[in-house]
């Protein structure tokens, strides 16, 4: 049921990738999807929040770290990503200086199931305000995986205004990646507000410094 | 619409209008509009242990505490807990006060938990602690590092009085150990929603489990151990739970049942259908779907303690009482009942004189 045709947003991120690779910048423009709503009053209405899992990573530097048992951070070691075992935890002795570095340094963390209860304990709350309490990992999911999956999930708000925005990937993804991502975002987000497409003012399509592409 | 609970007799709405109202339960009519709060309210509830208590959190940062035995008089609260923020934090000229969310009383009646939003221009969410002997000294405790987005949640354990739960928009459940000075050895154990978290609570029989969930993908359940919060499961989306009979959209409440001992999950459909659901160890399974009582999102539901009558409140401005019989025991759960509403009474005769703020109809 979807309103907007496959073929109109392909084209939209054919314009996007073209306006991107005319100018080059610095670092890796980010794809985001922008929705305005209408007929939605935040006020009355409820407000939303949520994620989505995106079918193609779009934050692949993103650095997670492992906070493991023995198993887990000889597995992290083998898969390149970094680790921190339980003493190195305890090391960190409370103090909030070193726990907010901590945070700082890594953008996601997972814990070994049998550890993860050991965490407000060992840290205490200074990961939760950086919205980073780890998520569980346990020893039948492959930490790559796991990681992959923390990569590829996207967190959205609708607040006081009628207008939200998602970073749907970056523009060194190839076409057909970033239209299922935006296809699923889309039919999403759509699919949470009440009235459906009737809730839809607009969507556009936009790189980090690149002219918004209207899709809807 | 919120709305809230002093069943058997008295029933609570909260409407945009920043007003409480109180219905006669038996006849859904209203008795009594309770004028206070100059913001939009967020939250009511009864007092634990004291039904004629009515405690309101709203947007202007204030909580206060209603006797229904003689609100109607219009003396206004029988207790007000204003200014939540320290002096030295009130909002300057154009920054937005904290609105509370949430709030709760312990079973002893001593402490008053409430919850704010999270503020752009302090960057903190609060979750503040107060003695009710003596409000006027400010907050005994500010716990500020616990959670990174809005408190929704925020409930004392039924039977622990120095036991808090919380859930926020970061996705975190955090429960606190009161007794601890610090906050950080007060956090004794987080759960991980990955999503966000607008409706948790507890069950149980001693209230040894908790629940969570987000009101459109996931739902949680955890049991509660001595080092921590055990994952019993998770249903990623519950809107996969749509069947022909049902069209799941959101989820509204939950609702333990003490005498049968088990937990109910109530959602609904952008239509108005309500559905029932009997929450197992892993299995969710749908009781009853509630047809005809309401044409838009339903907002809250509200059992009563025997479970023989639930009462609904809707965005289109109704309220509609259904009676069922009891849910039916586990072996014939497959096999929906579909109820005819009781009777239902139109909450306002126009919405959109009570309803200012509503936008032009389409």
């Amino acid at each position: 049921m979807s309103k907007v045709a496959v073929a109109h947003v392909r084209e939209s991120i054919q314009a996007v990738l073209k306006n991107a690779e005319g100018k080059p910048r610095k670092f890796t423009e980010t794809v985001e999807l922008q929705i305005g709503l209408k007929n939605y009053d935040p006020q009355r209405d409820k407000r939303f929040s949520g994620t989505i899992k995106l079918p193609n990573v779009p934050r692949p530097n993103m650095g997670v770290c492992v906070l493991g048992d023995a198993q887990h951070c000889d597995e992290a070691k083998e898969a390149g990503l970094e680790s921190m075992s339980v003493d190195d935890l305890k090391k960190l002795n409370k103090n909030k200086k070193l726990i907010k570095k901590m945070a700082r340094k890594h953008d996601a963390f997972l814990a070994s199931e049998s550890l993860i209860k050991q965490i407000p304990r060992l840290l205490g709350p200074g990961l939760h305000k950086a919205g980073k309490f780890p998520t569980p990992v346990s020893h039948h999911e492959r930490l790559s995986d796991k990681a992959n999956e923390l990569r590829a999930t996207i967190k959205f708000q609708l607040k006081k205004v009628l207008c939200l925005g998602v970073a749907v990937g970056h523009v060194k993804m190839t076409e057909d990646q970033l239209l299922s991502n935006v296809m699923l975002a889309i039919n999403f987000l759509v699919s949470l507000l009440k009235k459906h497409w009737q809730n839809v003012r607009s969507l556009y399509l936009k790189s980090t410094m690149g002219k918004p592409e209207r899709l809807y | 619409m919120a709305e809230s609970t002093d069943i058997p007799k008295k029933l609570v709405s909260s409407i945009p209008n920043l007003r409480v109202i109180l219905y006669d339960a038996q006849r859904l009519a209203p008795v009594h509009k309770l004028n206070f709060h100059a913001g939009a309210i967020k939250h009511i509830q009864p007092m634990t242990g004291h039904p004629h208590l009515l405690l309101s959190a709203a947007a202007d940062s204030c909580v206060a505490m209603w006797d229904l035995r003689t609100a109607g008089a219009g003396d206004g609260p029988v207790q007000r807990i204003a200014a939540l923020v320290p002096s030295f934090r009130q909002p300057r000229r154009g920054q937005d006060p904290f609105a509370v969310l949430t709030a709760d009383v312990n079973g002893a009646g001593q402490v008053l938990a409430a919850g704010t939003n999270f503020s752009p221009d302090f960057e903190e969410a609060i979750l503040a602690l107060y003695d009710l002997r003596q409000v006027g000294q400010g907050p005994v405790r500010q716990y500020v590092e616990s959670h990174g987005e809005d408190i929704t949640q925020a409930k004392f354990h039924p039977l622990q009085s120095g036991v808090l739960r919380t859930g926020s928009e970061d996705g975190l459940v955090c429960l606190f150990d009161l007794n601890q000075e610090c906050e950080d050895d007060a956090v004794t154990a987080v759960g991980n929603t990955e999503s966000s978290v607008n409706l948790a609570g507890w069950f149980g029989p001693s209230a040894e489990y908790v629940y969570a969930a987000s009101p459109f993908d996931n739902f949680t359940l955890w049991g509660i151990r001595d080092d921590g919060l055990d994952l019993i499961h998770r249903w990623a989306d519950t809107r996969q739970l749509s069947g022909p009979e049902c069209l799941t959209d959101y989820i509204v409440d939950c609702h333990y049942n003490p005498h049968s001992q088990r937990l109910f999950l109530t959602t609904g459909s952008n239509k108005g259908q309500i559905q029932n659901f009997h929450v197992g160890m892993g299995d969710l399974r749908l009781c009853q779907a509630l047809d005809g009582g309401h044409s838009e999102v339903v907002r809250a539901v509200l059992w009563s303690p025997d479970q023989s009558v639930l009462i609904s409140g809707g965005e289109d401005a109704q309220l509609s009482a259904w009676t069922s019989a009891p849910p039916p025991p586990e072996s014939e759960m497959a096999a929906s009942t579909s109820t005819q509403p009781l009777w239902h009474e139109s909450a306002g005769s126009t919405s959109s004189a009570r309803n200012p703020s509503r936008f032009r109809p389409y």
